[in-house]
């Protein structure tokens, strides 16, 4: 059987998780292997709730914000943007290749674009093949 | 259910005389808070009130209450059980950096890690002396924006040790001195039980630290191993070194960290190497075992209060100093997280940078 990746996703409730829904009214396809966590703001993204996932099995983590400017919470997606800079870094010094982390913006009108990120996004995590981490749980 | 702990750590012999209160950081700048009051409620037999209270977590484990008690009532073992059943009943307190570190043990726990690209162009790895360097490669990451290098102490302690003629053989791995001050103890158990696993396979003959914190959770916390442990303060003094003549205006203050002097008792050392590199170090008013605290142990509950105290401390070294010479990574970090938003005229500086920037 071919590697299905398990990814978690962490979507912003204003813009990337309502354009992750008009993905689904629009019927775009994208692949089901991420798993829609809804979060206020992406700032509200801990880096703790990225270690948990990792640690707990997840092969991938996606981050979906507004653009930058666009935050409901003004700044909160600039705080998600440099946590990512810092946890990219971390993951690395711990074994985990920086690329299964990634942060996109994604507006509430972007369904196209939410499908394209997340289709190309697990197509990169398939290269990349399960997370070291995913036996040891 | 406290009576075990009562038992334990001789709280029954408290007199209610309130000295650790009046001696207490937390209770200088939080009035509300007070160690003497803990025990008087467990003695009493309010047990639920304790269990379910923040107070517990605020507590330090500084330790200075230790120091000034008459009767010899040990507080911070008996916290520390508190902590512990308290967080069967759910009740944990909140955790810095939003638990960021508590993650990173357990994932320690469960993985290898290849931080090595700070040991890069270092003479690591041959002889039967080990240096534990902790977590500090992970520092560095996490608290750029201060703009921490802690994996500088970690360059400093091997190029001391190098300068002594040893390769040292480096570790880094949590010893779980957090999660066993966090009550997490079934956490703390599995970390010592794969570092020991880990130290024993490995056949040395003596651990050097460079952390407090570390060499106070080998010391004391962990079951015996048969090697010599020192803290690099108690090497050097022991070994015979060269200052490299180098001078500068500056003068210097020593802050005594709560791990390396009231749980170690390690005063003298710091500070006679610190003379046999030509550094005269002025002293703070609280200086030894009545020093001052940097305002957060174990990651947990840092406020407005922590802040207060390391401003009081910053202030006091400002005062009659240009650098302030700290021995615990920890330390460093929240005095200069204070810094970077509080205008104090003062350098933070490691003593093992220090010492190997001063060494021949």
């Amino acid at each position: 059987m071919s590697f299905e990746p398990k990814i978690v996703a962490f979507l912003c409730n204003w813009c990337a998780y309502a354009g992750a829904d008009l993905a689904g009214t629009s019927r775009l396809q994208y692949p089901a292997n991420i798993v829609p966590i809804r979060v206020m703001c992406s700032g509200r993204v801990d880096p703790e709730f990225i270690l948990e996932a990792f640690r707990k099995g997840a092969d991938g983590v996606f981050i979906g914000g507004c653009h930058p400017g666009d935050c409901h919470y003004v700044s909160g997606n600039y705080k998600a943007r440099k946590r990512v800079e810092m946890m990219k870094k971390l993951l690395k010094e711990m074994g985990i290749n920086p690329r299964r982390l990634r942060l996109e913006w994604v507006s509430a009108t972007e369904g196209q674009k939410f499908a394209d990120v997340v289709s190309q996004f697990v197509e990169e995590i398939k290269e990349l093949g399960p997370s070291p981490w995913r036996e040891k749980k | 259910m406290l009576d075990k702990i009562i038992n334990e750590s001789k709280a029954y012999y408290c007199v209610e005389c309130r000295k650790c209160s009046s001696a207490c950081p937390v209770t200088r700048v939080y009035g509300k808070f007070s160690p003497a009051s803990i025990v008087e409620r467990a003695l009493i037999g309010i047990d639920d009130e304790i269990l379910k209270s923040l107070d517990i977590w605020k507590c330090l484990s500084c330790g200075i209450c230790e120091e000034v008690c008459p009767s010899g009532v040990e507080f911070l073992n008996f916290i520390r059980k508190t902590r512990n059943l308290a967080r069967k009943e759910n009740n944990v307190g909140i955790y810095a950096h939003e638990g960021i570190f508590e993650s990173l043990q357990k994932l320690m726990l469960s993985n290898e890690f290849n931080a090595s690209e700070w040991l890069q162009g270092l003479d690591v790895g041959e002889d039967d002396t080990l240096y534990f360097a902790g977590c500090l490669p992970f520092y560095d990451i996490i608290f750029k924006d201060i703009g921490i290098k802690s994996t500088n102490i970690g360059i400093s302690t091997i190029k001391i040790l190098n300068s002594a003629g040893i390769k040292p053989a480096v570790m880094q791995l949590c010893c779980g001195h957090d999660a066993l001050w966090n009550g997490n103890v079934k956490l703390f158990k599995e970390l010592a039980k794969k570092n020991v696993k880990e130290i024993k396979e490995m056949k040395i003959k003596r651990i050097i630290f460079s952390c407090p914190e570390c060499y106070r959770t080998f010391k004391f916390d962990y079951p015996k191993l048969d090697v010599e442990m020192m803290h690099i303060s108690e090497f050097l003094e022991k070994e015979e070194i060269e200052w490299n003549g180098k001078e500068d205006e500056k003068t210097y203050t020593y802050h005594d960290s709560c791990r390396l002097g009231r749980h170690l008792g390690i005063y003298d050392e710091p500070r006679n190497v610190l003379k046999k590199v030509g550094i005269e170090v002025k002293e703070m008013e609280h200086n030894r075992e009545m020093a001052l605290c940097c305002g957060t142990s174990a990651w947990m509950c840092c406020d407005w209060k922590a802040e207060e105290m390391r401003k009081e401390r910053l202030k006091e070294a400002s005062d009659i100093a240009d650098v302030l010479i700290t021995s615990c990574p920890k330390c460093q970090i929240h005095f200069r997280c204070t810094l970077s938003h509080e205008g104090h005229d003062i350098e933070v500086k490691d003593f093992a940078e220090v010492v190997a920037e001063r060494i021949k």
